[in-house]
C-alpha cells in the first residue's frame, strides 16, 4: 500500500476491491462502467415476468384498500383493545427499512467505510422507496383516510392547528423530513454517476432523462471539489436523522402509558432494530441483484461480508434491548410491566414473540462464523428470517401490548389478522418492488464514481 | 402573471385529500336530506320534549313510566318518578321495550294466509272475514278461545266480556308467573296472592333462589328496596341456589344447595328457630319441621348443617328478616311446597306482616295456571274448539312443547292472531289484525291491587304499521260476528268508562277533567293500600322435588334478560352482555370448571346437552358460580319466528323439557330434568364481551370490610409513610378480608392482595408500587386536579358510583343506548371485539366458591380524566378538554387514528369500524323505523370515527338553557345522566363539584369509601367510586 493514511479516499484491501485488478473479471475504469450501466438496457423476459406478477400483487392490495375505504376499516382486523395492529407494525416496519440507506451512506461515509461504496446507491434507493411505503401505511390505517391533511399544519379559515403535544404529529415531521433529505442525498449521489450514463445514451429520451439526472454536470475539477463538500454537509445533516426519525416513530409507543410501550429504552432499541432490518433488507436485495447481473467482482463477497457483520452487531444490540426489557419488566415496581412481559412470552401471542426472539436473536448468532457470512444463500436466507423477525417484533410490541392493557376487563385476544391486511401487506411488498424495479432499469443502481476512487488510476502505458 | 396554472388551494386540499383514496367511493360522502314541516303541527315545538306519562308492559310488575318524545316521535322511556313502583327507574327490559315499538319486523297489515304465503288485506275485508268465521265458530256449538297477556285493567275487562258475550273462554297466558307461590300463599296463609316483599326494612334476607333483582316478582322496585337495605352496613344477604345468579352475586354468601333443596334447606332454618327457642311465632308447627334436623337436611341438601344453624339463628335474631321464594329457576314438581316452607320460615320470625306484606298484592287473579293451557290443548286437540284469538302471548314458543299447544293448535278450524309481530304463535294462525303497541294506543293497568296507571299513547300510530288497538278489533269483532250487543262502542270509550268510575271513588272532590289532566300527568291514581293481615293456616306436605332422566347432572334452566322470549327481538337486549357470562346474541351453558374437564370440553366450545325430551347444541361457559352436579342454560332465545333479531338466535332450552308440573299449582316444573353433556364437533361462535374476569391485583373493583368502614377512616389524617409494605404482609395472612383495621387508610385499597403464602415485596419495589401512599392528602383529591378552567366556567361535572348499591343488572347500559343513539353491531362483530356500548358492567369475579364467594361489578364509562391519556396523543384535537372538565370528542374533526383509545387506560371509547349509519350499507344498525328512535339531540357518527361517553352533555346543555331561561342557578341532580336516570337502586350520582353542596361533591370528598379507579397512573378520573362494603360472614 503506499497511499496515505489521511488520504480520505484511502483504499485498503478490506475495502474490497482489488486495486490491482486481479479480481476475476478484473474491474477496469471502463468495464466498471459497462457493468454498472448495463443494467440499463432493454429489460429482458425475467424482468417483464418479475414487473407483472408485482403489479398483480399491487393491484390485488389496492382492490383490498378500496374495499376498507368503502366498507369502513372495520374489514382489518381491529378490535377493541387492538385498535392498532398489521397496519401501523407495516408502518414502522418500513420506516425501519428506509434507515439503512441513510446509513449506509452517510454514517458510514462519515467513518470512512469505504465498503459502502459498492453498495450504498441500492441502500438510498431502498430508503427512499421505504419512506414512500411507510407513508402510505398512516393513511392506509386512519379510520377517514380522505382526511389525512388535517394532520399538516397548514392555515385555514376554521383556524385550526394539529395538537403539536402527540406523537402521531411528531411523526408527520419526522417522516416528512426524513423523506425531503434522503431523496436529496439519493439525487445529489448520483449525479456524476446520471452524467456518466448521459454521455453514454444512444437515444434521446434517455440523453433527456439522464440530463435531467445529472444536474448539467461536466466533470471539472470545480465540480468535483463542489460536489464532495456538498455529499459531506448531506452526510452530516442526514445522519442525526437517522437517529432522530426512528426515536420520533418509536415514541409513538413510548410516549403512550400502555404497559408495553411506555419505555425509556424504545429511542435505541428502535433505531438499532431499524438498522438491523434495513442492511438485512439491503442484503436481501444486492444478493439477487449481483447474481443476476454477474456483479459479484464489483459487489464482493468481502463487501456481503461486511454487511453481514452490521446485520450481527446490531442483532447483538437488538437482542440486549429485548433482555434490558424483561430485566426491567422485573425489576421494576410496575406490576402492569411485569404482567405484559410475562404474558408477551407465554400467553396467547407467545408464538410471535417467538418468532421474533428466535429471528432476530438467535438466527444471526450463526453470523458469528465466518463460512456462513460468506456464503451468499446462507445469508440471503437469514436476512429474510431477520426481516420475518423484525416485522414481528413490531407486531409483537403493538399487538400484545395493546390486547393486554391495564383494565383486566378488556383483555381480549381476538385479533386476527384480515385478508384484507394481508393483500395490504402484499401489496406494500409489491409496491415497494415495483419503484425498486423501474429503479435498477432507468437509473444507475451501482456508484461508478465512488467504485472508481478505489482502482488504480490508467496509466499511459510505458514506450515499448 | 398568467393565469394559465390556476390551481387553487381548494383544489390541492382535494387532491391531497384523496390521497390513496383516489378512485373510491369510500369517501363519498351521502347527501343528505333535510325535509322542513311545510304545515307545522300546532302544540309541537321542535327541540322541545315532550313527555307522556304511561305504564311498562314488559312484564307483570306495572312500573310507571315516561315517554320522551321529540318531534312527535318516541325516542326514550323513563321510569315515572311519581309511579310508587318504579319510581323513577326502569329495568333494561322496560327501556328496550322501545326497540319492540319500532321493530322493523311487526307485521305491517292484515295478512291472511293462503297456501303457504302471507297475503295483505285491507282491514275491511280481514274483519268480515273474521267475523264471518267467529260468527260461524260461535254457532257451530263449539267453543272460541282467547288467550291474552296479563294486561291487568280495562283490557282484561274487556277480554272477559268479550268471551262471556262469544260463550268462549278468556285465557291469560304468562309463562313465568308464579302461581306456585300463589298457590302456597292460599294454602299456608289463605289468601291467594302474591305479597310485596319490603327488603328495604329487613336486617337479613335469605333468598331460595328468587332472582329478585332480574325477573321474579318487581325487580325495580325490590332492587331500590334492596339497593336502600345494602347502604346499612349490618344488614346481611344470603343466596341459597343451586347456580349463583346476578341477584345471587350480590349476595355476602352462597349457599350452593343441591338442585331443589330449597325447600328442605327452609325447613331446616324453622326446625333450628324452633329448636333454639327463637320463634316469634312458633306454635304448632314444630311438629311439620321435626324431621328436618340440620344433620338430616345437610344430607337431603349437601349444605353444612354448621351453616343452616348460623343462618337460622340470624335469620330468627335479625329481625325483621326476609326469606325470599324462588325463581323460575328452581321451580320444580314441588314448587308449592318449596314456597311454602319459605313462608313458614317467614312466619316462624314474625316477618309476615313486616317485610312480607299483602296489603299491596299483585293484581294477577286473571293470569291463568299453566293447566289451564293443557286444558285448552287437549280441548283443541279433540276439535272442541272453533276458534281462537290470541293476543300478546306467545305460547307456541313460550309453553314447553310437552304441553302440546302447538300441535293442537292445528286443529282449530279459524285461528285469529292480534299480535303486532309475527311470533310463533301467530305463525300459526290463519288471519292477523295487527295491533298497535302499547306506546301509541290507550290502556291501563293495574299490576299492583290499588295502583291504577295510566297507559298513555305517546305518539301517533306508526304510518307504516297499519295497526289498530286490540281493543277496537275485538269490539269490531263481536259486531261483526253478532255477539257485540253488550259491548262498549269503542275502546277509549271503554277506557275512560272505566276512568270514570274510578273518579267516583278515588276523584278526591275534583271534577272529572281535572282528575282526568292530573291522571295522565302523574301517571295514575294509587289508592291507600288497606291494611291486611293474615295468619298461619296450616301446610303442604313437603316432599322432596325429584328430577327425571337419566343424565348425571341437573338442568337449570334461568330466565334472563329475554325473560320468557319477548325480549329477543330487541337488539339493545340481544347485544346486552349478560350479567354472568358477559355473551350476547345467543344461548349457552354453564357448567363447572372440573364438570367442563370431566367432560372434556374447554370454555366456549360446544356441547350437547340431552335429556330425555330432546336435545340442544350450544357452547359451554365454564363458571366457578354452580354446582359441579348442575347445568344452567339461560331460557328466552332460540326463536323460530318472532323477527329477524330473535329467529334463529341461541336456543330453546324448553325443549330439554319432559312433562313435568307441580301438581298443586299447576305450572310448570322448570327444574325437573337430568341432562347428559357430551362434546360436539360443532365450531363455536360465542360472542362474549368480557373474557377475563380476574382482576389480577388492579383494584378495578374495590370493597371495604365493614369492620373497617365503622371503625372510620383512623389513618385519614395522616396517609402517609408509616405504611410499610403492609400489602405484602396482609395477603400472608392468607385469610379474605382479614386486613388490620389500622392499614386502612383513606383512599388505600382496604383489601389484602392475593399473594401467595410467604410473599415478601422484593426490595427494589420501594417506591411505585405503593403510589398511594405518597399522594393523596386532602388537598389532592383527583376530582380535586387536572386541568379544567375554574376561572372560565361555573362547573366542574362529576360523577360518583357507588358500587355498594350497584346490582350489576345493566338497566344503565340500555338507557345510554337510547339515550346516545348507539349502534348495535351483531353477534359478529362482538366476537371481533367491536361493540359500540359507551358503558359497561365489568364483572370480576374474585372467588367463586361456594359460601364465600366474591363477585364484583364496575360500571366503566369514560372517567373524564382531569389530565386524560387520550387528549395529549390525538393528532387533530378530535378530543380535547372542555372547560368544564369534560374530555368532549368533536366528531366530525376525528380522522380515525384510534391513538386514544389506544391510550386509554379505561378502554371506554367505541370506535365506528363501519357505517352502522348509512341505509344502504349492511351494517346498517337503524333499520326503519328504528331510525325513529334517534335522540334528535346527539349526533349519529359516521363509519371511521372514534366516540365515547360524554357525561350526556346535550342533558348538560339543555339543563343549563333552562336554569339560564329561569334566570336561576343550576339545581343539584337537575341534569341527570341517563344511566344515573335509569339505574333502579340509584348507584349513580352525577353533579357539579364546583357545587360544594351537591351530593357528588360530597360523595368525591368525603365518602369514606372512595377511591378512583387505576388512580396510580395519575389520570385524576372524574368519576369517584364508592367502595362496596363487604360484610364478614358472622360465624
Amino acid at each position: 500500500m503506499t497511499t496515505s493514511a489521511l488520504d480520505p479516499h484511502a483504499v485498503t484491501a478490506s475495502d474490497g476491491h482489488d486495486p490491482h485488478g486481479v479480481t476475476d473479471p478484473a474491474i477496469t475504469q471502463k468495464s466498471l462502467n459497462a457493468d454498472s450501466l448495463r443494467l440499463i438496457s432493454k429489460p429482458g423476459p425475467w424482468w417483464w415476468g418479475i414487473f407483472i406478477l408485482d403489479l398483480t400483487i399491487l393491484a390485488i392490495g389496492m382492490i383490498a384498500e378500496r374495499n376498507q375505504i368503502a366498507l369502513g376499516i372495520g374489514v382489518a382486523g381491529h378490535t377493541r383493545p387492538v385498535m392498532w395492529a398489521s397496519y401501523v407494525t407495516n408502518f414502522v416496519f418500513w420506516v425501519g427499512i428506509a434507515h439503512c440507506g441513510t446509513l449506509v451512506s452517510a454514517v458510514l461515509f462519515l467513518f470512512r467505510s469505504h465498503f459502502r461504496r459498492s453498495v450504498y446507491r441500492i441502500a438510498e434507493a431502498m430508503t427512499v422507496f421505504g419512506v414512500m411505503t411507510a407513508g402510505l401505511f398512516p393513511i392506509i390505517h386512519l379510520g377517514r383516510p380522505w382526511f389525512p391533511y388535517w394532520l399538516f399544519p397548514y392555515p385555514n379559515q376554521r383556524q385550526l392547528w394539529p395538537n403539536f403535544r402527540s406523537p402521531l404529529e411528531w411523526d408527520v415531521f419526522a417522516v416528512t423530513t426524513y423523506m425531503t433529505v434522503s431523496t436529496v442525498f439519493f439525487l445529489v449521489g448520483m449525479i456524476p454517476d446520471a452524467a456518466a450514463a448521459r454521455d453514454r445514451a444512444k437515444s434521446a429520451i434517455a440523453k433527456a432523462w439522464f440530463t435531467i439526472f445529472s444536474m448539467g454536470w461536466t466533470g471539472s475539477n470545480v465540480q468535483w471539489k463542489h460536489y464532495y463538500t456538498a455529499y459531506l454537509f448531506f452526510a452530516a445533516l442526514a445522519t442525526p436523522l437517522v437517529f432522530s426519525v426512528h426515536s420520533v416513530v418509536s415514541w409513538d409507543f413510548a410516549m403512550a402509558q400502555v404497559p408495553g410501550w411506555h419505555s425509556t429504552i424504545f429511542a435505541p432499541y428502535f433505531v438499532a432494530g431499524a438498522i438491523f432490518s434495513g442492511v438485512a433488507m439491503v442484503i436481501n436485495l444486492i444478493i439477487p441483484i449481483r447474481k443476476a447481473f454477474k456483479l459479484e467482482h464489483i459487489v464482493t463477497t468481502d463487501h456481503m461480508e461486511k454487511l453481514a457483520k452490521l446485520v450481527l452487531f446490531t442483532s447483538t444490540i437488538v437482542g440486549y434491548s429485548y433482555l434490558t426489557e424483561f430485566f426491567m419488566a422485573w425489576y421494576g415496581p410496575s406490576k402492569y410491566e411485569r404482567d405484559i412481559f410475562w404474558w408477551r412470552a407465554t400467553g396467547h401471542f407467545a408464538w410471535a414473540f417467538w418468532i421474533m426472539f428466535t429471528c432476530n436473536v438467535i438466527i444471526p448468532l450463526s453470523l458469528w462464523f465466518k463460512p456462513v457470512r460468506r456464503n451468499m444463500a446462507v445469508l440471503f436466507v437469514l436476512c429474510l428470517f431477520v426481516n420475518v423477525g423484525m416485522w414481528f417484533e413490531r407486531f409483537v410490541i403493538i399487538v400484545t401490548s395493546l390486547a393486554h392493557p391495564f383494565e383486566p376487563a378488556t383483555w381480549d385476544i381476538n385479533y386476527r389478522m384480515s385478508w384484507t391486511e394481508a393483500a395490504v401487506l402484499a401489496g406494500s411488498f409489491a409496491w415497494f418492488l415495483m419503484y425498486f424495479l423501474i429503479f435498477i432499469r432507468v437509473l444507475p443502481a451501482f456508484s461508478i464514481a465512488e467504485v472508481k476512487e478505489t482502482l488504480i488510476p490508467p496509466k499511459r502505458k510505458a514506450a515499448a | 402573471m398568467s393565469d394559465s396554472v390556476v390551481f387553487t388551494r381548494r383544489d390541492f386540499l382535494k387532491l391531497a385529500g384523496i390521497g390513496v383514496a383516489a378512485a373510491t367511493s369510500g369517501c363519498a360522502q351521502p347527501a343528505e336530506k333535510l325535509i322542513p314541516y311545510l304545515v307545522a303541527p300546532q302544540d309541537i315545538l321542535p327541540g322541545i320534549p315532550y313527555w307522556y306519562a304511561s305504564t311498562c308492559r314488559e312484564c307483570s310488575a306495572g312500573c310507571g313510566t315516561l315517554v320522551k318524545t321529540r318531534e312527535g316521535r318516541a325516542i326514550k322511556i323513563e321510569g315515572n318518578p311519581e309511579h310508587p313502583v318504579s319510581r323513577g327507574a326502569l329495568c333494561a327490559r322496560g327501556q328496550a321495550s322501545l326497540q319492540g315499538f319500532y321493530d322493523p319486523d311487526r307485521v305491517v297489515a292484515p295478512m291472511l294466509r293462503e297456501g303457504g304465503a302471507w297475503k295483505k288485506l285491507t282491514w275491511d275485508d280481514a274483519l268480515k272475514l273474521a267475523s264471518e268465521k267467529l260468527g260461524a265458530a260461535r254457532t257451530s256449538g263449539k267453543t272460541i278461545a282467547l288467550i291474552t297477556d296479563h294486561a291487568p285493567g280495562s283490557f282484561e275487562g274487556l277480554a272477559q266480556a268479550w268471551t262471556a258475550a262469544a260463550g268462549g273462554t278468556h285465557l291469560v297466558f304468562e309463562a313465568f308467573h308464579p302461581h306456585a307461590q300463589r298457590e302456597a300463599n292460599r294454602r299456608t296463609f289463605g289468601v291467594a296472592a302474591l305479597p310485596e316483599y319490603d327488603f328495604e326494612q329487613a336486617n337479613f334476607v335469605v333468598s331460595f333462589g328468587g332472582d329478585f333483582l332480574e325477573t321474579w316478582g318487581s325487580p325495580v322496585a325490590q332492587a331500590r328496596g334492596f339497593a336502600a337495605m345494602r347502604a346499612r352496613p349490618e344488614a346481611g344477604f344470603v343466596a341459597v341456589e343451586p347456580r349463583l345468579s346476578l341477584t345471587g352475586a350480590n349476595a355476602d354468601e352462597w349457599v350452593a344447595v343441591k338442585p331443589g333443596g330449597e325447600m328442605a334447606m327452609a325447613l331446616g332454618m324453622v326446625h333450628v328457630i324452633i329448636a333454639d327457642g327463637l320463634a316469634s311465632n312458633g306454635a304448632g308447627v314444630a311438629d311439620i319441621v321435626a324431621a328436618y334436623t340440620p344433620e338430616a337436611v345437610e344430607a337431603q341438601t349437601d349444605v353444612p348443617s354448621v351453616t343452616i344453624t348460623r343462618l337460622a339463628r340470624r335469620f330468627a335474631q335479625a329481625s325483621p328478616s326476609l326469606a325470599v321464594p324462588g325463581g323460575i329457576a328452581g321451580q320444580s314438581e314441588q314448587a308449592v311446597a318449596t314456597a311454602a316452607a319459605v313462608n313458614l320460615l317467614n312466619w316462624v320470625v314474625g316477618n309476615v306482616g313486616q317485610t312480607v306484606r299483602f296489603d299491596r298484592a299483585m293484581n294477577d287473579e286473571a293470569v291463568s295456571p299453566f293447566s289451564e293451557l293443557q286444558r285448552l290443548a287437549e280441548s283443541m286437540e279433540q276439535g272442541n274448539v272453533a276458534a281462537l284469538v290470541v293476543h300478546g302471548a306467545n305460547p307456541a314458543y313460550a309453553a314447553p312443547g310437552w304441553s302440546g299447544f302447538a300441535a293442537a293448535a292445528a286443529k282449530v278450524p279459524f285461528k285469529l292472531s292480534l299480535s303486532s309481530v309475527m311470533d310463533e304463535t301467530t305463525e300459526l294462525c290463519d288471519l292477523v289484525l295487527p295491533s298497535s303497541h302499547a306506546l301509541e294506543s290507550l290502556g291501563d293497568s293495574e299490576a299492583v291491587r290499588g295502583i291504577h296507571s295510566i297507559q298513555q299513547p305517546s305518539m301517533q300510530r306508526l304510518p307504516m304499521f297499519d295497526t289498530r288497538p286490540a281493543g277496537d278489533t275485538l269490539i269490531a269483532l263481536a259486531r261483526g260476528a253478532g255477539f257485540g250487543a253488550k259491548m262498549p262502542a269503542t275502546w277509549e270509550e271503554h277506557v275512560i268508562g272505566n276512568w270514570k268510575t274510578l273518579h267516583g271513588r278515588a276523584g278526591a272532590g275534583r271534577p272529572w277533567d281535572v282528575f282526568w289532566n292530573d291522571v295522565r300527568r302523574v301517571g295514575g291514581v294509587w289508592d291507600e293500600p288497606a291494611a291486611t293481615s293474615v295468619s298461619w293456616k296450616g301446610a303442604p306436605t313437603f316432599a322432596a322435588p325429584e328430577l327425571r332422566g337419566g343424565g348425571d347432572l341437573a338442568l337449570v334452566l334461568m330466565p334472563g334478560v329475554h325473560y320468557d322470549g319477548r325480549g329477543a327481538n330487541k337488539p339493545w337486549l340481544q347485544e346486552l352482555p349478560d350479567p354472568t357470562s358477559k355473551i350476547v346474541w345467543g344461548s349457552w351453558v354453564e357448567m363447572h370448571p372440573q364438570t367442563a374437564a370431566r367432560v372434556g370440553v374447554q370454555d366456549g366450545e360446544v356441547v350437547k346437552v340431552e335429556t330425555e325430551a330432546g336435545s340442544v347444541e350450544l357452547p359451554v361457559y365454564v363458571y366457578g358460580g354452580i354446582r359441579k352436579d348442575t347445568i344452567a342454560i339461560p331460557l328466552g332465545q332460540g326463536h323460530t319466528a318472532y323477527g329477524r333479531f330473535a329467529k334463529g338466535t341461541g336456543v330453546n332450552a324448553l325443549a330439554l323439557l319432559s312433562p313435568a308440573q307441580d301438581a298443586a299449582s299447576g305450572s310448570v316444573a322448570y327444574l325437573s330434568a337430568r341432562a347428559k353433556v357430551t362434546k360436539s364437533a360443532r365450531v363455536s361462535t360465542v360472542a362474549m364481551t368480557q373474557r377475563n374476569k380476574q382482576q389480577h391485583d388492579r383494584e378495578i373493583a374495590q370493597v371495604i370490610p365493614v369492620a373497617a368502614l365503622l371503625a372510620g377512616t383512623a389513618g385519614a389524617g395522616h396517609a402517609g409513610g408509616e405504611h410499610a409494605a403492609g400489602a405484602g404482609a396482609e395477603g400472608a395472612t392468607g385469610g379474605h378480608h382479614a386486613a388490620p383495621i389500622e392499614q386502612t387508610r383513606l383512599g388505600r385499597y382496604t383489601e389484602p392482595q392475593q399473594r401467595p403464602p410467604g410473599w415478601t415485596p422484593p426490595a427494589h419495589a420501594v417506591t411505585a408500587a405503593e403510589p398511594e401512599m405518597h399522594v393523596r392528602g386532602p388537598r389532592q383529591n383527583p376530582v380535586d386536579q387536572g386541568s379544567y378552567a375554574p376561572n372560565l366556567a361555573k362547573h366542574r361535572w362529576a360523577m360518583a358510583i357507588d358500587l355498594n348499591a350497584c346490582t350489576g343488572c345493566a338497566a344503565c347500559v340500555v338507557a345510554c343506548n337510547a339515550e346516545n343513539n348507539i349502534p348495535y353491531v351483531g353477534p359478529e362483530l362482538v366476537r371481533r371485539g367491536r361493540e359500540m356500548m359507551w358503558i359497561r358492567i365489568e364483572r370480576y369475579d374474585e372467588r367463586l366458591d361456594s359460601a364465600k364467594h366474591d363477585v364484583r361489578f364496575v360500571p366503566m364509562m369514560c372517567q373524564q380524566c382531569g389530565d386524560a391519556p387520550c387528549e395529549t396523543v390525538c393528532p387533530v384535537y378530535a378530543t380535547y378538554h372542555n372547560p368544564e372538565g369534560l374530555n368532549a370528542q368533536v366528531y366530525n374533526r376525528c380522522v380515525g387514528t384510534r391513538y386514544c383509545s389506544n391510550n386509554c387506560p379505561y378502554k371506554v371509547r367505541s370506535f365506528n369500524f363501519f357505517d352502522y349509519s348509512a341505509p344502504e350499507k349492511e351494517t346498517f344498525a337503524f333499520a326503519e323505523p328504528l331510525n325513529w328512535q334517534l335522540n334528535p339531540d346527539v349526533t349519529v357518527r359516521s363509519k371511521g370515527v372514534m366516540e365515547k361517553c360524554t357525561f350526556c352533555i346535550q342533558r348538560i346543555l339543555e339543563g343549563k338553557g333552562n336554569a339560564r331561561d329561569e334566570n336561576r342557578p343550576l339545581r343539584d341532580q337537575e341534569i341527570q345522566t341517563a344511566c344515573q336516570q335509569g339505574c333502579p337502586s340509584r348507584a349513580i350520582v352525577f353533579g357539579d363539584l364546583m357545587d360544594d353542596a351537591s351530593q357528588v361533591s360530597k360523595l368525591s370528598r368525603g365518602s369514606d369509601r372512595r377511591y378512583w379507579v387505576l388512580n396510580d397512573l395519575n389520570t385524576k378520573p372524574a368519576v369517584t367510586y364508592l367502595k362496596r362494603i363487604e360484610r364478614e360472614i358472622v360465624t
